[in-house]
């Protein structure tokens, strides 16, 4: 018994591992079937799986995505030049397509859906075409703060972040990881000037709980009453509060956008289908459908804004510098790792 | 008369099998393991280093790392000891049950501990704010310091618990003779023989600490260590230099916890056959009655919080958001169905990790311990290596070597087994070993002697006599590396996608729902696995892993 036993078991074994071999090494000679699609997607796995699902119907075209977070898919893109394994990079700031595509790795496409698009949501080389607009706010969770805070006013400004009182209970993404809170950095460093701006910086990241490493994060730590005040993207906030949390969401004067960007990657497998993918997001009904789910900022005059979502004309933006904010960007970060630890 | 058991150049030749074995082998592990090893380190250039040292974040993450390290060390071996005593010695009801809660701690997958903890213990958990009312929280030093001690006293526990059962009565009666009292006996007998035990215990423990990746990430909060900054500077920065950087100072402590388990195995080897075995037919001498009731006590909140956990992971998943909204709620579970791709790559990629480290391992611990091939001491180490390795460092080499240089292989199946394999293949190794050292040479010689080359011994005296050590490293593997984020995390593709990764991403964005959800299946999957294991090789649950 316990010699038949053995005896299928190590038969079992030694097959498992044959195969393996066998199917890996397949695996490495393969290439991705042609009438597919790959995405790299840094929003978030909802809607992504919402613009991909609607795609897969409208097209048939069969598609796949991964998520990651920006500075990992950029990673990806600019590493894989030689032998591109994706075909589409959905989302993230427009300055990290325009970056990509010096190094060479983005194909150039101008969509006819991009007509009647602002000048600042369409790469005049035609690298990357804007479909949103994300800005920075700060959540607060009133439940939580009138807890801890009792009367004290919740914080609407930058400038009321810097509250003593506050220690430990905000929360912010982590620079290093986040392009969000990159943005953040670059956001109190423009609008107040670079020395008034560390001194800024370095008030608040004492204050800070918590650095997630992705922006999707914040809301949802101060939604589910982990932390009373995050810093995130408006539209995140929002969502939030659409699903019922104790969340107001604050649009600061003087905040930080940015244009987020899809782009095709040079050399794709599939690039005729990264075309229509491009098309297709840029079109009406996929606009409508992903600012209705993401509550997003829309760039597009022809999408109804829903009643939780934020226009355009209401937020406060300052004259963000983004080939400034590029360039400063090794600076910035070694800057921010001195003061964090 | 014992044939000479050294294999000469020449001879190596007249066995075929045993010559193409060491070559694939040899060529395996410069390959696959010392090569990327070699590669990675010569990553950082000079000013890498100069940063590492001068940046206070990394300064900071380095303190944090050692500090870590020792202090969930001592406390995961505290509460192993503690554990495996009461086991043991505690003679109370329901030890069968008791014993199996270390076991399904071990088996679950990392991230499965810092999640529960999320729910149990964290800013809005079940236990701190609903059921104490407390507005406390944990995550940072503190949650990390628990998280990592309730994650891996489970190590200690089945470590010390054989040592245990190797002490045997006779020393305890014999005190007890002399006139000691119970607790003395407990205190100055039984624990200073648990000494070496615990030694071993410590440093295996203090390797899986330096290199945990799940825990910090979920609940480390502002505590950095070097294991996730491995991973940020590859993700968020780009950086691969520094990233390998830090992943070579990281091993530096690893390094060294290795190089005294080396020296502490070599030097205790051949005493366990003398000391103990089980040859004493003396009932051990029991505890005093109050202590026995604090024993208990002590498993019984240790097993009702493990039980909790599994509890909470699979609560969670079926309603909206935990600690905030409990409608039930089946929107996570058929969400996570749309991830069976992923969860079939995991079962997958883990049989053939599992498949590829037995094998691997046993037949390296073959040709070292039995044919006395030549460069030995090189083929022992090389197969010992990733032992030392954290996960991340050893995807960053995989990364900076073979998806550099032949790009086709990046986000392949291969790699990703690879990495796998490669992580578990010392204990594999270590596993085989010990099985081949207690068996009698002297019944190869016997089968040689009467005509039988060294593959058809293998396969007819060593394999069927081992089969136990290549069953219980078979499961190790399999439940190691379905779980595994940090080897692999860097090495996934679009075709390639395990369910581990999908589960960081969604408890990265705070989805705690999906997040439980995609677990519970992964613990399903892991424990029918595990479940298959045992019925074809007939290996009782708690023997699995306690050699």
């Amino acid at each position: 018994m316990t010699r038949l036993r053995s005896f299928v078991g190590i038969t079992l074994i030694m097959t498992l591992s044959v195969v393996s071999l066998a199917a890996a090494g397949r695996a490495a000679s393969d290439r991705p079937a042609a009438g597919s699609l790959r995405v790299y997607a840094v929003i978030t796995q909802d809607d992504a799986e919402l613009l991909t699902d609607m795609f897969r119907e409208e097209t048939g075209v069969n598609v796949s995505f991964i998520r990651a977070t920006t500075g990992e898919l950029v990673n990806r893109v600019i590493a894989e030049q030689d032998a591109p394994q994706a075909d589409i990079l959905l989302g993230g700031a427009s300055l990290l397509h325009t970056s990509i595509a010096q190094a060479g790795a983005l194909e150039s496409y101008r969509s006819p859906n991009a007509d009647g698009l602002p000048a600042y949501g369409v790469d005049p080389d035609g690298y990357w075409t804007g479909f949103y607009v994300t800005s920075l706010g700060i959540g607060v969770n009133e439940d939580r703060f009138r807890r801890l805070f009792g009367d004290t006013p919740v914080p609407e400004t930058w400038d009321d972040l810097l509250d003593e009182r506050f220690a430990g209970e905000i929360v912010m993404t982590d620079p290093l990881a986040s392009s969000t809170a990159y943005l953040f950095l670059q956001t109190q460093l423009q609008r107040l000037g670079w020395d008034a701006g560390w001194e800024y910086l370095e008030t608040l990241a004492p204050l800070v709980g918590q650095f997630p490493t992705s922006g999707g994060a914040p809301p949802q730590l101060i939604g589910s009453g982990e932390y009373s005040i995050g810093v995130a993207f408006v539209h995140a906030l929002s969502r939030y509060r659409r699903q019922g949390f104790p969340l107001s969401v604050h649009t600061p004067a003087q905040t930080g956008g940015e244009v987020g960007a899809v782009s095709i990657i040079r050399g794709g497998p599939n690039t005729e289908n990264a075309r229509r993918f491009v098309d297709f997001v840029l079109s009406v009904e996929a606009q409508q459908a992903f600012v209705d789910q993401s509550l997003v900022t829309p760039l597009s005059d022809r999408v109804v804004l829903p009643e939780e979502a934020v226009g355009i004309q209401e937020i406060d933006l300052i004259d963000y510098d983004s080939e400034l904010a590029g360039r400063q960007r090794s600076e910035t970060l070694e800057q921010w790792q001195q003061i964090v630890d | 008369m014992a044939a000479d058991r050294r294999l000469t150049h020449s001879q190596i030749l007249k066995e075929p099998g045993v010559a193409i074995f060491y070559a694939v082998l040899s060529v395996f592990l410069l390959v696959f393991i010392v090569g990327p090893l070699v590669v990675v380190f010569l990553e950082p250039s000079a000013a890498d280093w100069a940063r590492v040292w001068t940046t206070p974040r990394w300064r900071t993450a380095i303190g944090n790392t050692l500090a870590m390290a020792f202090r969930s060390t001592a406390t995961a071996l505290l509460v192993g000891l503690v554990y495996a005593i009461a086991i043991e010695r505690g003679n109370f009801p329901g030890k069968r049950i008791f014993e199996l809660i270390p076991l399904l701690l071990l088996v679950s997958p990392p991230f499965v501990g810092g999640l529960a903890f999320i729910f149990l213990l964290g800013r809005s958990g079940l236990i701190t704010s609903n059921w104490l009312g407390l507005e406390v929280s944990l995550y940072g030093r503190t949650g990390l310091w628990i998280a990592q001690t309730l994650s891996f006293f489970p190590v200690a526990f089945m470590i010390l618990r054989s040592s245990l059962q190797s002490i045997g009565g006779t020393l305890d009666n014999a005190a007890r003779g002399l006139g000691a009292s119970r607790t003395r006996v407990l205190f100055s007998v039984t624990v200073p023989l648990l000494v070496p035990g615990m030694l071993a215990a410590a440093l295996f423990i203090g390797i899986i600490v330096l290199a945990d990746f799940a825990n910090p990430l979920l609940i480390g909060g502002r505590y950095r260590v070097l294991a996730t900054e491995v991973f940020s500077q590859l993700t968020g920065w780009a950086d691969a230099g520094m990233s390998a950087a830090l992943g070579i100072v990281l091993l530096m402590p690893a390094a060294v916890f290795f190089a005294l388990q080396q020296f502490l195995s070599r030097r205790s080897h051949g005493r366990y056959v003398t000391v103990g075995g089980r040859s004493s037919q003396l009932p051990q001498v029991g505890l005093p009655a109050p202590l026995r009731v604090l024993l208990f006590l002590f498993c019984l909140t240790v097993a009702a919080y493990t039980l909790l956990t599994f509890f909470v992971i699979f609560a969670a998943a079926v309603v909206q958001l935990w600690g905030i909204d409990y409608t039930i709620t089946a929107d996570h579970v058929r969400r996570s169905l749309r991830h069976w791709p992923e969860l079939r790559n995991s079962l997958v990629f883990a049989l053939s990790a599992a498949a590829l480290c037995t094998l691997v391992s046993s037949v390296s611990a073959y040709l070292v311990h039995r044919c006395r091939v030549p460069f030995r001491t090189g083929l022992d180490l090389a197969t010992l290596l990733p032992a030392g390795i954290p996960g991340t460092l050893y995807g960053v080499a995989l990364v900076t070597s073979f998806a550099r240089w032949y790009p086709r292989l990046n986000g392949t199946a291969l790699l990703i087994i690879l990495a796998m394999a490669a992580s578990y293949i010392p204990v594999g190794y270590r596993i085989s070993s010990a099985a081949l050292q207690q068996m009698q040479p002297s019944l190869d010689d016997g089968a040689r002697n009467l005509g039988a080359h060294r593959m058809q011994v293998f396969r007819d005296i060593t394999v069927p006599l081992t089969a136990n050590a290549l069953f219980a490293t078979f499961a190790y593997a399999f439940i190691r590396s379905i779980g595994t984020v940090s080897a692999v995390v860097f090495l996934v593709s679009f075709e390639t996608m395990v369910s581990s990764v999908i589960i960081l991403n969604l408890a990265e964005q705070s989805s705690w729902g999906r997040a439980a959800a995609l677990a519970s299946m992964l613990v399903l999957i892991t424990f029918v696995g595990l479940a298959l294991v045992r019925l074809i090789s007939g290996t009782r649950w708690n023997r699995m892993f306690t050699r």
